[in-house]
């Protein structure tokens, strides 16, 4: 048995403290209001978020992505060599364009990072629902701890080597899934939305490793698995701001989350002049500079070149 | 007794005649028994694999080599053939047997007279090879020596940090005569000498090859590839770090062939310095081990030409071992040197800032800074639940975050000079001129190109001022003309620079024009900047 610490409260801290609880560990969960109902039995609550970090050498930051630097930069969080730190943001950071290891990498001395990803939710991760998670991280003695701590016969943790291109693909498959949904609600039929989920995986591969991932990562569970829980399950938040998006009737401020992944990672791609139109065409359909009919008239209008040449070059 | 000798005195170098046999001693035994840590027939087994690979290699080689390391072939044939019938004690001893004769060929020695004579007179003999023509005038030359070789970076920081832990010093590399002008530089700033790994093929040069041999360089043998030689060098200079043996080599291998700046590291003797560290914290000796990036960066390169002409020769793999180039005549060596004297600018020798053997910023006080700037203490990183522990695939992650680390510092402190600049600032005016072309046809065809100087002036300025935009981000460092003088002396340094050594001057004057002589020099020397070559695009019209 082990100690681990959780930064963060909701769906994922407490699905992922429960799993962990489950197979015998000691979790901390920490969040910011005191009291804070639905903690399963067994599992210790506390609103001490610093006093949490330097407690655990075992951390796992279920944050959303805008709260990640924040926490980090506050003068009493201070996380040391010593420590090993898992997260489960999904995005880039509001102002720098960091992955979340990135941004902790930036800002503290950890080096043992790890991310997970996956198709699963947070709902099914906190029932007994059977789903599979990947674990990215450099360290393979890390990642095999968080395996082995998280591993049960409804949860499959595989592990990837490639932290950056598993966070990327996590990121890319947010966005790029936008457009999946726009072309299920546009009804432009199986073979138009096949051709698009091919694209989006060439476009996925582009983006990975363009930014600093491994091509070929995309097509793991954080890239090709969310992919398909969206078109097989036809919801998913991106999924459903895509339909918004094709009915004309997304408001700003709704499906955040997707929102921002796409605004901080097509300003990544543009700064780094990689080719992925699908991106863009989705960061413009939400700032409202191009409608979902105009988008895909503009996508088909677009000179092709070969498949192959294509997903390599960027 | 010279001032810098009093002061160097104590570096452990001094005490390395006295160790030698027990530091042989030692990497034969952690050799051997790295391949013997295993149970029954695995130990076997390893055994007969690393010796298999070993005879494989040198029956290989030797078949093609003739004289006295010849005659070694019927030694390695005979245990070839007997491998398989040997017994575990056996193969031990012959592991050992040859363990101890690598060792032997590897290790180096240093003379406390030679420094001696080499730290009073180096300076002198180095102002001798820089300077044939006044050598007479002694003491001046001290003076000029130290006008064309500018040491920078806290010098003062890194001589403290030497008497609390063990310097690894890592520059980059681009001549042969870096080993010479940084152990000149050594002198100069009062720093302890270093043992470093050196080309076999360097010893060949009888002078230069008697004082490397007596100034703690130990030799590498380029040719030989297999497992158990590298183990035996690794160990080597695994060891001699644990002992507190301040270390010095360079991180990019070979010199670099294209004049770029090294960004792919060889990982092997960074992680020496971590595998060191983790063994000194194991043993209870918590003495700091301190990893310092260097720049050194020439006006010109001695090797310019031949450099550039194997990079494109092999289109980027290393031919590893050049024994004919410009170092190995002497006449081309006083050649260079008479005319480095002659000119303006220096050449820098620039010294950044200290680490540890996991990347993180060593502040003056000797200990690791986290990003946030806090105190934080390395051992943390290779425990677990409060115990120190080894874990090679973990090691090797954090081995290639401090190369990372060691590249980027090269880059921020490289210091860009006058002939950097005007080679990058003409080279990409040619590309822009000829976009359909490849590098190969590009530097066919360019030879004779007119670049009128007006128009060279007002690229020259726009470049210039990214480049001081990046300077001021602290991307990159500039030369003070680059930054200082009007733009047409800048370019005019430059195109003198290159007419003072070079067979073949890289460009020369026309009527108002800069003419294109030897597109390959001005492509080697503008290399050196090419790590921000989107940067500086936007500054050519």
């Amino acid at each position: 048995m082990t100690a681990w610490g959780i930064i963060g409260d909701g769906k994922w801290g407490l699905g992922l403290a429960r799993r962990l609880h489950r197979n015998g560990h000691s979790v901390s969960v920490g969040g910011l209001v005191k009291r804070r109902k639905g903690i399963p039995k067994g599992i210790l609550h506390t609103t001490d978020v610093p006093g949490l970090l330097q407690a655990h050498e075992r951390l796992i930051i279920a944050l959303p992505i805008g709260e990640v630097e924040t926490l980090l930069q506050q003068s009493e969080v201070s996380l040391g060599p010593q420590q090993r730190v898992m997260s489960t943001a999904r995005g880039l950071t509001p102002m720098t364009h960091l992955r979340s290891t990135e941004a902790i990498r930036t800002l503290t001395a950890v080096r043992q990072l790890a991310v997970l990803a996956g198709a699963a939710d947070a709902r099914s991760l906190g029932d007994k629902s059977p789903v599979a998670l990947v674990v990215g991280s450099a360290f393979p003695s890390w990642s095999a701890e968080i395996q082995n701590a998280l591993w049960s016969n409804s949860l499959r943790i595989y592990t990837n080597k490639d932290i950056a291109g598993v966070e990327l693909s996590n990121v890319a498959a947010s966005v790029v899934g936008v457009a999946l949904g726009v072309a299920r609600a546009m009804n432009v039929g199986p073979a138009a939305e096949a051709t698009a989920l091919t694209r989006a995986l060439a476009e996925m591969n582009r983006v990975v490793s363009g930014l600093g991932g491994q091509f070929g990562t995309a097509y793991g569970l954080a890239g090709l698995g969310v992919l398909g829980e969206m078109v097989y399950g036809g919801q998913g938040p991106s999924f459903l701001a895509g339909a918004s998006l094709a009915a004309g009737d997304y408001q700003i401020g709704q499906f955040a989350e997707v929102r921002e992944s796409s605004r901080t990672l097509s300003a990544r791609v543009v700064r780094q002049r990689i080719h992925s139109p699908l991106v863009e065409a989705v960061e413009s359909m939400f700032a409202g500079r191009l409608t979902a009919k105009a988008a895909l008239a503009g996508l088909m209008e677009r000179p092709v070149g070969s498949e192959t040449e294509l997903l390599i070059k960027s | 007794m010279n001032s810098v000798y009093a002061q160097t005195m104590n570096a452990p170098l001094f005490q390395f005649n006295r160790h030698r046999d027990d530091i042989e001693r030692e990497v034969i035994s952690r050799v051997v028994d790295g391949f013997t840590d295993y149970a029954g027939d695995d130990a076997t087994r390893s055994l007969q694999l690393v010796l298999n690979d070993a005879a494989f290699h040198e029956i290989n080689r030797l078949e093609k080599v003739r004289g006295r390391e010849g005659q070694r072939l019927d030694d390695w044939k005979n245990l070839a053939r007997r491998i398989g019938r040997m017994t575990q004690p056996e193969l031990r001893d012959e592991l050992k047997r040859r363990s101890d004769w690598y060792v032997k060929d590897v290790v180096g020695h240093f003379d406390k007279r030679v420094y001696r004579f080499a730290t009073s007179v180096l300076p002198l003999g180095l102002g001798a090879v820089f300077n044939t023509t006044d050598f007479a005038q002694g003491l001046t030359q001290v003076r000029d020596l130290a006008s064309r070789i500018r040491v920078e970076g806290d010098v003062a920081t890194l001589r403290e940090l030497a008497k609390r832990g063990t310097l690894v010093i890592v520059p980059t590399h681009s001549s042969n005569l870096d080993s010479i002008v940084l152990g000149w530089s050594l002198v100069h700033a009062q720093l302890p000498p270093c043992t470093y790994g050196a080309g076999k093929n360097l010893f060949l040069n009888p002078l230069i090859g008697y004082f490397m041999r007596n100034l703690g360089a130990y030799r590498v043998d380029r040719r030989l590839r297999h497992v158990l030689y590298k183990d035996v060098l690794k160990l080597y200079s695994q060891v001699l770090i644990e002992r507190g043996y301040h270390s010095l080599f360079f991180p990019g291998g070979t010199r670099s062939r294209s004049g770029q700046i090294e960004q792919h590291l060889k990982l092997g003797l960074l992680g020496s310095a971590l595998s060191a560290f983790t063994e000194r914290i194991l043993r209870g000796d918590d003495r700091p081990i301190y990893i310092v990036p260097v720049t050194i960066n020439y006006p010109l390169v001695l090797e310019a030409e031949t450099l550039i002409e194997d990079y494109l020769k092999e289109e980027g793999q290393a031919r590893y071992i050049i024994d004919d180039d410009e170092f190995s005549r002497l006449g081309r060596v006083v050649q260079y040197s008479a005319r480095v004297m002659g000119l303006q600018t220096s050449m820098v020798i620039r010294y950044g800032q200290p680490m540890d053997v996991f990347g993180n910023r060593v502040a003056a006080d000797g200990y690791s800074r986290s990003p946030g700037g806090s105190i934080i203490d390395p051992v943390g990183y290779l425990s677990v639940d409060g115990q120190v522990s080894a874990d090679p695939a973990r090691d090797a992650e954090y081995t290639r975050q401090t190369g990372a680390a060691v590249a980027d510092s090269f880059l921020r402190e490289t210091v860009i000079l006058p002939t950097h600049f005007l080679g990058w600032l003409l080279f990409e005016r040619e590309r822009r001129l000829a976009p359909h072309l490849d590098l190969f046809a590009l530097l066919r065809t360019t030879s004779g190109d007119r670049h009128d100087l007006t128009e060279l002036c007002g690229d020259a300025e726009r470049v210039r001022q990214l480049l001081v935009a990046a300077e001021e981000r602290g991307q990159l460092r500039l030369d003070s003309a680059i930054r200082q003088s009007p733009i047409d002396e800048v370019l005019d340094d430059a195109v003198r620079t290159y007419g003072m050594y070079h067979l073949r001057s890289a460009v020369e004057y026309g009527d108002d024009a800069i003419i294109v002589r030897d597109p390959k020099t001005l492509f080697y020397y503008g290399n050196r900047l090419s790590a921000w070559d989107s940067l500086l695009r936007d500054g050519v019209a």
